[in-house]
């Protein structure tokens, strides 16, 4: 044996590093990776915010609310082995899913849903956030999934039209398959205006994770959407990603040319944790009355943490 | 346009996509920590290596953007920095290395159960072998180390530590002498 081989042999049965050290220094890395937002976007000179349907903030009727980086501990412990792939994940949500609570809302009523939200961008107009600050953001959706209201500063509600305007009753008609209720968005998705930027399977992502945000859906329907995502092309697995409120979760993940999107579930009952959002490339817009405006990759779009979600009666109304 | 699985993206694209998409560097991670920390826990225990990875992976994120992307492959560049950040605990590393040689007995966590009766058999040779790593120069410790432990080439070595590859060829030259004079007497060393 030569001299090399003996080193080699040396301390060869040392112990791998477990998971739990493994899991640590992952966590350790990600908290650094968040705390830095990405390249900041070059703005043009100031112009008044345009507001855009989704990520239309209620004005004054906000909090703001500065959290500190410390990691919060999910609810619940997480699941034992980890997942492997998308299909693992839809299908283990599925599962969890299908053991859900059934919510029986009348059709007049409301989804009272409050969130914590990064907060927009200095400068950002409408599309870019501010990583290191949050605001409470409460909205009201109507159980037919067609509607949304805000609070106005002036205590009024704003009530108009939403995306994609589709409901609980709806997407659990029978049959309740992964096919039907993908169907039935895409269907509901041909009525909306289209927005250049998305394609159509992106779109068709965001509005599954918009649906299981704003709504309570019953189990079927859940857990048919569940096994539909990994379905969609290019959609993949995130772990560890964490919600506006620091709360770590596992995420379906889909980037386009133009941005990734997370739908991020509490990895141990997979139940909806929040959202994440980033401008993988440069993007300039033109929205109608403004800009251009100039979104650079790394941009963040969206950071949300939901806290609540109930059925009241009216919208405006609180739990 | 359809989406990218970072699966599918080599070191030097996933770290040039990281720059403006953070996120992406977590799968830098997920390809190479294991490595990095088995490297680290062989010189230095596997506590100390569970920090040693964590800072090695915080340390390059850090640098990501000064990230060489001719180099496909970034296993010689997180050595690198996992090898500057063992330098520190150099005297710890050579003290467990002579407490072996003195005592037989490896004070870094011990091996399977069902290898105890090789070990015995092996004492010898590997206590005298453990002091002759104890007094290599730390340059040629991690040369030698690298090569043997972490399996890089010459060229990856190189590139490690950021030095010629001719260097890494003298310095490997030297350490090997060095354990075949001290293994010398009543050994089973060929050279």
């Amino acid at each position: 044996m030569d001299e090399l081989t003996a080193v080699r042999r040396l301390r060869e049965h040392i112990p791998a590093m477990t998971p739990e050290a493994e899991e640590a220094a992952r966590t350790r890395l990600l908290a650094a990776v968040r705390d830095k937002p990405g390249l900041a976007a070059a703005w043009d000179k100031p112009r008044p915010a345009r507001p855009r349907l989704r990520w239309r903030l209620a004005v004054a009727a906000a909090l703001a609310v500065l959290v500190g980086t410390g990691i919060v501990v999910t609810r619940g412990r997480p699941d034992i082995a980890p997942v492997a792939g998308v299909r693992e994940l839809g299908e283990r949500a599925a599962r969890a899913a299908e053991r859900g609570p059934s919510p029986i809302a009348h059709p007049d009523q409301w989804y009272y849903v409050k969130e914590l939200q990064a907060s927009p961008a200095r400068g950002g107009y409408g599309y870019a956030r501010d990583l290191h600050r949050r605001e409470i953001f409460e909205q009201w959706i109507s159980v037919d999934g067609k509607r949304v209201a805000w609070e106005q500063g002036s205590g009024g509600l704003l009530i108009q039209g939403t995306h994609p305007g589709i409901g609980a009753a709806e997407l659990a008609r029978e049959p309740v398959t992964p096919e039907t209720v993908l169907d039935r968005i895409r269907q509901a998705l041909a009525d909306v205006p289209e927005q250049a930027e998305f394609s159509e399977d992106q779109r068709l992502f965001q509005a599954i994770y918009q649906l299981m945000g704003e709504q309570m859906l019953p189990p079927e329907v859940r857990s048919a959407l569940f096994r539909a995502l990994p379905t969609i092309p290019g959609v993949t697995v995130t772990h560890d990603v964490p919600d506006a409120d620091g709360r770590r979760g596992i995420a379906f993940s889909r980037a386009d040319g133009w941005a990734r999107y997370d739908l991020i579930l509490d990895p141990s009952d997979y139940s909806f944790l929040g959202t994440y959002g980033v401008a993988v490339s440069d993007r300039t817009f033109h929205p109608v009355n403004v800009g251009p405006v100039h979104v650079k990759a790394g941009t963040p779009l969206t950071w949300s943490a939901r806290l609540d979600i109930q059925i009241v009666d009216k919208a405006g109304e609180r739990p | 346009m359809s989406a990218v699985e970072a699966t599918d993206l080599d070191d030097a694209e996933l770290i040039s996509r990281s720059r403006d998409d953070p996120e992406q560097f977590a799968e830098l991670f997920d390809r190479h920590a294991r490595q990095i920390h088995r490297y680290a826990a062989r010189r230095l225990g596997t506590q100390a290596a569970d920090d040693i990875v964590a800072e090695t992976f915080l340390t390059a994120f850090r640098r990501r953007d000064s990230y060489d992307p001719a180099h496909k492959l970034a296993r010689p560049w997180l050595y690198g920095i996992a090898t500057t950040l063992i330098a520190r605990h150099r005297r710890d590393e050579e003290r467990f290395l002579r407490a072996l040689e003195r005592t037989g007995i490896d004070p870094l966590p011990a091996p399977m159960a069902d290898e105890v009766v090789e070990r015995v058999a092996a004492q010898g040779q590997e206590r005298r072998l453990a002091g002759a790593l104890a007094r290599l120069s730390k340059k040629e410790r991690d040369v030698l180390l690298l090569i043997a432990w972490a399996d890089l080439s010459y060229e990856e070595a190189a590139q490690a530590l950021g030095i010629p590859v001719g260097t890494v060829r003298s310095r490997l030259h030297r350490a090997r002498r060095t354990i075949r004079t001290t293994m010398g007497e009543g050994s089973r060393w060929t050279s």
